[in-house]
């Protein structure tokens, strides 16, 4: 599976381009997690990250290939949770090396899984909401969960962890941003990309046409390297 | 972890009786009582009433989300639930005003032409998700209770139906206390008379096996604050509809 390799090697790229933070992961460090969503009102938080309009975008994407070099770890350029004093734009990439996923109906699955997992994963004092149709994550951070030492190693560790737990990740690469770098236009074409390529491996089961000049997924094909082989491997199986 | 559940209060009752009125005291009670509560305010009359009278200006409503939900549903493919779901919980806290006292949001008008009944499920359970994340949650209904269980809350735990005097209003509260037993949805019933103007006619008040909770006389403060459009908050604590609001609410045993 190496559909999305592009998009892991421009997102590695861009952060590449920024002074940030690394931290290992370290699975005691995780934030805790609760059993039930959590709401959190304006006037218990602290800040919201990717509130007020600011910018703001989400995506996870997956590869087989070890040459990419994906370590567990957690980026951060911008902020960290303690430093935030007011609402700033925000991005969560997460980028995850996984076990071989299987065919293409397989692959499809697991990779909603994984995307998927964020709403399974209730932090304490840290009220995460994402659209799918916006490519858009906002989080409220509770005044409590500053004031309890939040940061950003801690909560990240904590998505690793709940990425490890699915048994199909190898490593996960967390990147947090909280602050205005001018490619979050592009994380959002690359999130809007990563759903086209996604959705396309779903439509591969579903019965595609073999013309490639009347089928709507021609433009994602002609993109993605991989893709249109897929398909026709598919078909031909 | 301890399952938390909120008290639910639903007003109901017949166009004209002061059910947002009513709905409107209720939050102010609350708010003043439990500053340190979750209270949400839901306004299910399409006429959008309560906003006003809390002096809220909602800029969308939970049947904008449905139809901005619709729009974007991508060529017919299903979508797995928790990202109905997902969405719904993303774009229902835009929906909602946040005061210092309380939460509020509208359901708006119902849905127009076209069945969107799975949508219309996941924006039910997301509004019961997130109500059960607050204390306190008063819903003012429209006259039928059976819109507000298939639109906004499946169970309230304190159903409060308001009438005047007139025989009109009384039969209604019956026939939504009757729709209500059937639906198995509610806890508590009671009662609210209100724009009593004379108490020697309150003997012909006839609210059958529904116990009357409060009498609340005609109020001149509340005429006065509806005329020059003044948000309910800020009628005095001694308005009858305050004070009438207070006693039903403590005959529940909600405060």
């Amino acid at each position: 599976m190496e559909l999305f390799d592009s998009i892991i090697k421009n997102t590695l790229e861009t952060v590449s381009k920024y002074e940030s933070k690394s931290y290992s992961y370290s699975e005691d460090k995780s934030w805790e997690t609760v059993g039930r969503n959590q709401l959190i009102l304006a006037k218990e938080s602290a800040y919201e990250l990717g509130g007020s309009f600011l910018p703001s975008v989400s995506y996870s994407c997956v590869t087989t290939s070890e040459s990419l070099g994906l370590q567990d770890g957690i980026t951060v350029i911008g902020k960290d949770l303690q430093e935030i004093k007011e609402d700033v734009p925000f991005a969560r990439l997460v980028l995850l090396e996984t076990y071989d996923l299987g065919d293409e109906q397989e692959s499809y699955d697991k990779i909603k899984k994984l995307e998927l997992m964020k709403y399974d994963s209730i932090l304490l004092d840290y009220m995460m909401r994402a659209s799918t149709l916006d490519k858009r994550e906002q989080v409220r951070v509770g005044k409590t969960a500053v004031k309890n030492g939040v940061s950003f190693e801690k909560i990240g560790s904590a998505y690793i962890k709940m990425y490890k737990s699915s048994n199909l990740v190898k490593n996960a690469h967390i990147i947090f941003i909280t602050e205005k770098i001018h490619e979050f236009k592009t994380f959002v074409l690359e999130a809007q990309k990563i759903k086209d390529i996604t959705n396309a491996l779903n439509t591969l089961v579903g019965g595609l046409s073999m013309d490639c000049h009347s089928c709507g997924l021609k433009s994602i094909c002609d993109e993605v390297e991989g893709l249109k082989e897929l398909h026709f491997k598919s078909k031909n199986n | 972890m301890i399952e938390k559940k909120p008290i639910i209060i639903t007003v109901a009752g017949k166009g004209g009786v002061g059910k947002t009125s009513l709905s409107a005291a209720i939050v102010k009670i609350l708010a003043s009582e439990f500053a340190d509560k979750k209270i949400l305010a839901i306004d299910a009359d399409p006429a959008v009433g309560l906003s006003t009278a809390l002096a809220i200006n909602p800029t969308s409503t939970i049947d904008d989300i449905r139809k901005a939900i619709i729009e974007n549903v991508e060529d017919g493919r299903p979508k797995e639930a928790i990202e109905y779901l997902g969405e719904a919980r993303y774009k229902i806290f835009d929906a909602m005003v946040e005061t210092d006292g309380f939460a509020f949001i509208a359901v708006g008008r119902p849905e127009s032409a076209g069945c969107y009944c799975k949508i219309n499920t996941y924006l039910k359970e997301v509004i019961s998700l997130v109500s059960n994340e607050f204390d306190y949650v008063i819903i003012d209904g429209e006259a039928g209770i059976e819109q507000i269980n298939r639109r906004v809350m499946e169970k309230v735990t304190h159903l409060i139906l308001i009438s005047d005097t007139c025989k009109k209003g009384t039969e209604v509260i019956k026939t939504i206390k009757k729709v209500a037993d059937d639906l198995v949805m509610y806890e508590k019933v009671g009662a609210i008379i209100n724009r009593v103007r004379n108490e020697a006619l309150l003997k012909f008040v006839n609210t059958g096996d529904i116990e009357i909770i409060s009498y609340i006389k005609e109020d001149d403060n509340l005429n006065e604050f509806d005329t020059e459009g003044k948000s309910i908050l800020n009628l005095p604590d001694d308005s009858n509809v305050i004070e009438g609001a207070r006693t039903a609410l403590r005959n529940m045993g909600v405060i």
